[in-house]
């Protein structure tokens, strides 16, 4: 149970419509749990060994989604995405998430990437970290992926 | 009265209709259930005292903490969910029926696992992970349980379902309990503590003796937390350590809010399983041969 503030909240329902007005200007507040979607402006990890990659990381700058190329805005694993790193637009490929899989799929503990090139294959040569294994029954170009990776879980 | 039959509703008009004085329309609309109805029911075979109450067979002796082995034959008393012995008794049957084709041994919340199941795009054509147990949850055959463990310096954890026919071996590396219900502050936690080798081989417990406690306390690291931690009344998680003196000072047992729902009795009779239902579905999966490995 969530008790909210007065402090935090000045008035706390409205009495016509019964919803908190207040809690609209705190957004940083919330009484559920994230969904750890991966959308516009969300940040990402990249995993494999390439320069740029290993510049942003040495740097501590975010490195932030610009497009998700899905239907639904929302980038799961497999799904192409549009990054801004090191002032540089790259696409990427998404192959670990932090949200909810399904039952027997692994849940990464970081949002995990991988750059390619405008030809769709991998900048890298290696990745450091374990891949989801339903990766390889993804629809999608991903054997020059696959073929760099070093375990799959 | 034709003013009211023409502002009431429905139910009123039709009382107007049918009705010719008032002392009959509390005759027919009364709560009271009448005598002759009482009498009926008591002499039918469907009332209470003329069922029979079931033997018990009491040379079985089942263990204590059977239900506390195997909590997944417990029925399903989720708030919100309705409640339906046929087919909690329907899936004990089909949970057994699974038993007998592959063994499922008992494990707990914070014992070292290793789960080999199908999978159709591995050269093998099956995966096996290894990782500690965090989280165990759901009734039946939904039974779940959650692995995790750091490969690479990457956490990864996959959830299963216990039941599921794709699961070809489950291993119990390491039997142990540890003090809390769950473990998910393992993912804020550092990571040697959810890190379990993949060559790990199993130590096994000799029979009859009982499942020892793991009671280590783990500091966590410092804030943002994915959950809010401190207000999980956890034994194995130390938060205080790795924070500042402004948020120390949050951590005060008095300011910490006390749970409600605790003294919640109507929820606590809607949640739980009674010792009688508890005791004779323990009886009845123990008879099971499947059971005694």
């Amino acid at each position: 149970m969530h008790i909210i503030s007065s402090r935090l909240v000045g008035e706390l329902v409205h009495p016509n419509t019964a919803r908190c007005i207040q809690c609209t200007i705190h957004r940083n507040f919330s009484t559920t749990k994230t969904l750890s979607e991966l959308r516009k402006l969300s940040t990402v990890k990249i995993v494999d060994n390439s320069l740029i990659g290993k510049k942003a990381s040495e740097s501590g700058k975010k490195v932030k989604i610009l497009q998700v190329y899905t239907r639904n805005q929302v980038a799961r694993v497999g799904d192409k995405v549009l990054l801004s790193i090191q002032k540089e637009r790259k696409k990427a490929y998404i192959v670990g998430c932090v949200q909810k899989p399904k039952a027997m799929q692994p849940r990464f503990d970081s949002n995990n990437a991988v750059l390619i090139d405008e030809t769709g294959a991998p900048i890298g040569t290696r990745i450091r970290v374990p891949l989801p294994s339903h990766l390889r029954g993804v629809s999608g170009d991903f054997t020059k992926i696959l073929s760099i990776a070093t375990k799959f879980v | 009265m034709a003013t009211v039959g023409r502002t009431c509703c429905h139910f009123a008009k039709r009382l107007q209709l049918n009705s010719t004085s008032p002392q009959s329309i509390i005759k027919r609309w009364s709560n009271t259930v009448p005598q002759r109805l009482v009498e009926r029911q008591r002499e039918s075979s469907l009332s209470s005292a003329h069922i029979k109450k079931e033997d018990v067979d009491k040379s079985v002796k089942v263990p204590k903490d059977f239900t506390a082995m195997y909590p997944e034959f417990l029925p399903n008393r989720f708030e919100g969910w309705i409640t339906d012995n046929l087919r909690d008794a329907l899936e004990r049957k089909d949970m057994l029926n699974r038993r007998r084709q592959i063994h499922l041994p008992e494990f707990y919340v914070g014992s070292l696992i290793a789960v080999s199941a199908a999978d159709h795009f591995a050269p093998n054509k099956t995966n096996r992970f290894v990782g500690i147990c965090i989280d165990r949850f759901g009734q039946g055959l939904n039974h779940c349980f959650i692995l995790r463990n750091v490969i690479d310096g990457q956490g990864v954890e996959i959830k299963y379902f216990l039941y599921n026919p794709t699961i070809q071996k489950i291993e119990v590396l390491k039997l142990e309990k540890r003090a809390d219900e769950h473990l998910r502050y393992l993912r804020d936690a550092p990571q040697e503590y959810s890190t379990v080798s993949f060559d790990l081989k199993a130590t096994l417990l000799p029979r009859g003796q009982p499942v020892p406690v793991n009671n280590i306390k783990i500091t966590l690291n410092p804030k943002p937390w994915l959950e809010k931690w401190e207000r999980q009344e956890l034994n194995g998680a130390e938060f205080t350590v790795n924070l500042s003196a402004k948020q120390q000072k949050k951590f005060d047992v008095s300011q910490i809010q006390p749970r409600i729902d605790k003294f919640d009795l109507m929820k606590k009779h809607r949640t739980s399983v009674s010792k009688r239902e508890r005791e004779s579905i323990s009886r009845e999966m123990y008879k099971s041969n499947t059971m005694e490995d």
